[in-house]
This record gives structure tokens, sequence and C-alpha cells, in this order.
């Protein structure tokens, strides 16, 4: 019997997973062809965006079309095509795609996109120190991914929105971001692997598309295969999310 | 009398029967009806059509820093075009530097084909650059391979800069008028639009494009492309590379 669950337990992962594991190209050519996905959970798996990047200085910058799941290339910036682009050091900023925003990947173009992050302090508590701005422990439990994530039914009102970028938490600035840098190796002193390490957390952010579609967007890992407790021996520029998005213009983000 | 006055009126009748409505020409079905670019904050940038030159001029201010335009084209009922409406035109910048042709063939339904030419015409302050060198001294720059890390930075001072480098790029040009691999550029200055940077490096290998380009030494005039000006020194500097 415990075998039998297990196997339809595995199974039903197994299904849930094969909507998103479709390879993602980056050479794919774009051009807003009207390959829109249906309103759905997608989960995109170690998106190679830079892999020689190092914390010295940006890395190539990703461009993503959340609606049509897929790569946009980068001379494409000034254009609807794409959504968020991941940029920065380790692609760690997540820009929404918007014309107006000034000093933003999308600035002089048609991009209306804007992104939020839901910080919810009492949830925060379980794996956060919210007077520090750390984890209090890595890695952070796995089931509180999914809560965090399922817990978001809809776009919460008066949730407010920004052109600017979510990122590294509290990290040069006092914003709440996806993840925690752990600049000097703070969480496990000693270790020299352990410094210039990302770690995401259990945050969702909310991006409204540059159509204006509502989706909900977890960071799950930098680093390829998305190891729970990474060190420096693993390799950064393999980003891998999931998000859901709902395709008819409502709030309703209760997607299975 | 009584004919005089019939033969006026009639004369009248007749004067009147001369005017005629006529119908206007029919416009072509090969012409481009309008040609607007779309992926900009606001109101579509809309393009001047000449159908006498055969000409498509989109003008814009430098300070929306396009790097890519997208066209929405209207046509007469019938006609098609190559390259379609929607076709991205990218790399903005090197279209303006390299004055890249770009021709749109208009079919009309009657069969009847017209080409159009493209021209990008950004509306730019005049690139200003004050000379490095002057007649009697003629500035020298050098980088050593025998270093592990050798360096030279020149800074070029003037107006019109941008404070985006992607839309920028500075270039030595040899004596015989060829143009070298570019400089990188600072970005201590971003923001500073009054004068710009260029550093040349060895450090690892691959070294970079320009320092695989120069020989053991030579007189270059620098030559600015900013957006859609450019401007070239009128004086040289010396490069030299010590092996």
């Amino acid at each position: 019997m415990k075998i039998k669950l297990t196997s339809i337990l595995a199974l039903a992962f197994l299904m849930a997973c094969s909507k998103d594991d479709a390879p993602v190209k980056p050479d794919e050519p774009a051009g807003g062809g009207g390959n829109t996905v249906k309103t759905g959970t997608y989960r995109v798996v170690n998106l190679v965006a830079d892999t020689s990047a190092t914390s010295a200085g940006d890395a190539v910058s990703l461009y993503y079309s959340l609606e049509e799941n897929k790569v946009v290339p980068a001379s494409q910036r000034q254009t609807g095509n794409w959504d968020i682009v991941f940029y920065g050091i380790y692609n760690s900023s997540i820009y929404p795609n918007n014309g107006a925003a000034q000093g933003s990947p999308g600035y002089g173009g048609p991009g209306k996109a804007e992104i939020a992050v839901i910080v919810d302090r009492k949830f925060d508590v379980q794996y956060y120190d919210t007077t520090n701005f750390r984890p209090t422990q890595i890695p952070v439990p796995a089931a509180l991914w999914n809560e965090a994530y399922a817990k978001v039914t809809q776009v919460p009102a008066g949730l407010k929105f920004v052109t600017r970028d979510i990122g590294l938490d509290h990290f040069l600035g006092g914003f709440d971001g996806w993840g925690y840098y752990d600049f000097y190796g703070r969480l496990f002193p000693g270790d020299p692997q352990k410094s210039h390490v990302v770690y995401t957390m259990p945050r969702v952010m909310i991006v409204k598309t540059h159509k204006g579609r509502y989706a909900k967007l977890m960071m799950e890992s930098i680093y390829k295969d998305s190891p729970a407790n990474p060190n420096r021996t693993n390799k950064p520029g393999y980003i891998t999310f999931r998000y859901s998005i709902q395709m008819d213009g409502s709030v309703n983000l209760n997607i299975p | 009398m009584k004919y005089f006055y019939s033969i006026l009126l009639s004369c009248g009748l007749f004067a009147c029967t001369k005017t005629e409505t006529i119908a206007p020409k029919a416009e072509p079905g090969n012409r481009i009806e309008s040609f607007r670019i779309v992926n900009v904050q606001g109101e579509p940038l809309e393009a001047a059509i000449s159908d006498k030159e055969n000409t498509i001029t989109v003008y814009w201010p430098f300070y929306k820093q396009l790097s890519i335009l997208e066209p929405a084209i209207a046509l007469p009922a019938g006609a098609t075009i190559s390259p379609a409406s929607g076709t991205l035109i990218e790399n903005v910048f090197e279209a303006l530097r390299t004055e890249r042709k770009t021709t749109y063939t208009v079919t009309g339904a009657d069969g009847s084909r017209r080409e159009y030419k493209l021209q990008l015409k950004v509306l730019q302050p005049e690139l200003v650059l004050k000379e490095v060198s002057s007649p009697d001294d003629i500035k020298a720059f050098s980088i050593n391979m025998k270093e592990q890390y050798s360096s030279f930075s020149v800074t070029i001072q003037g107006s019109g800069f941008l404070e985006n480098n992607d839309l920028m790029r500075v270039v030595p040009v040899d004596a015989d008028g060829k143009e070298l691999p570019p400089f990188m550029l600072g970005i201590t200055n971003l923001g500073d639009i009054t004068r710009i940077t260029l550093h040349c490096e060895k450090y690892q290998e691959p070294y970079s494009p320009l320092v695989q380009a120069l020989p053991a030494t030579g007189l270059y005039r620098l030559r600015v492309y900013c957006y859609g000006r450019v401007k070239t020194l009128q004086f040289p500097i010396r490069i030299n590379k010590l092996q």
C-alpha cells in the first residue's frame, strides 16, 4: 500500500511537471508570434543565464516573456515582447518591462509591466529574522515554499507595484527581495565556501505583464540543479523559477 | 434688342456647360499609407512618407534612446509589403553608424511594385570634441605586453555625449583611414555628458580585440560615434604597444 501510494504520488508529481519541463531554447526567434500560454502553472528549470558570471560584475541579462514562456533576445529590450528581465549581479535583479522607468532595462520602449513582492512577516518568522533581515535556518524548510506559493490565491488588494527591480533582500538598500545574499558568509562562520552565496527564500512576487495580465512568481534557485543548501562550488547562472499566470485578465491566482 | 438678351443668355448657358467635375486621379495601389513606430511610450512616432522621393523618414529625439524600432505599416487594400509590418528594425545604433540600407518593397493589388528607402534621423544636439593633442604636442599612450597588467586611459572633453555607453562607440582611425576595434568606455563618468573616458587594457587572454589589433606603434585619430552623430578629432594621438 505504501509503495502504491508513493508511486501514485510520484506519478502525479511527474504529470504536474510534464507541462513545465519543456526545454527552453534561448535562440528561438522572438517577435510576439502570439504563441501565448494558457492559464496555468509553469516551472522553468536550469534556464541558462550567464554561467560565467562572478560577483564582480553584471551578468548577461536574460529577458523573459511570461505570456509566451520563452527567452527574448536582449536586442528586443525596447519592445513589448518580454515581461521580466533577470539583470545585474548573478542575474539577481528582476526588473519589469517598463519603458517609463528611467534606468531600467526597458526604458524608452513601450513596456507597461510592473512587479511587487509580497511580504508577510507573520509567515516569514518561520525561517527569517525580521529584525536583522536574514534567514534563521538554511536550508529553508521545503514545505514553506509550497505553502507560501499556495497562499497567494489572488493579487492582494492594495499591493504596491513598482517599476524598479525586486532583487536581493536588504542588500545595498532597504528593499525586500526574493533572496538573501550572504556576502561575508555570516550564516556559516569559518566556512570559506559559504561567502558570496545567494539563498532563495519562499517569497512570492506578483508580475503585471506588459499586456496587463497577472502572474505570481517564485524564484527557486540561481544554481545548477537547485541545491537546497548551495555553496561556492555550485554553479550560478542557472535560473529555476515557477510561475502561475492568469490569462483572463482577472486578479484570480488560484491556479492549479 | 430682344435678340441681344437671348444671345447673352445663351452665352451664359454655354459658359456654364464648360464647368466639369473631374474625379481626382486614383492614388497608386503600391504606396505606403502610413508608417508608425509603435514601441515607444505614449503616441507612436509618425514617419514622413514621400511618394515622390520614395522614402520613409523616421525622426525622433535622441533622448528616447531607441535601440530597436517596431513599425506598424498601413497599406491600400490588397497591397503587401516586404519586410512585413511589425518586422523589427534591430540594432538602430549600428544602423545609424554604418548607414545601413533598408528597403521596403510594396506590391499593389495590380502587381505593380515600388521600393521605399528607409531613412533614420535622430534629432540630437551637436557633438563637440576638445582636441586631446595639438600639432606641437602629440599625446602618447602605451600598453606594455610584458607586464601582467597594463592599461591606459584617454579622456575626451566636450559636449553632447550621452549617459548611455551602449549608444556610444570610440575607435582609433589609423593613417590609412581604417578603423580599429573600439575602446572600452569608462563607467565612472556615467551621467556626465561633458566627458568620456576610453580604456585600453591588457590583462588575461583572450585580449580585447583592440589590444590584438594594435601594431607596435602608430598615430591614430579618435572617432566618436554618439548615437546619431559622429565626429573625428583633427589631431592624432600615438599608441605604442611594447612587446
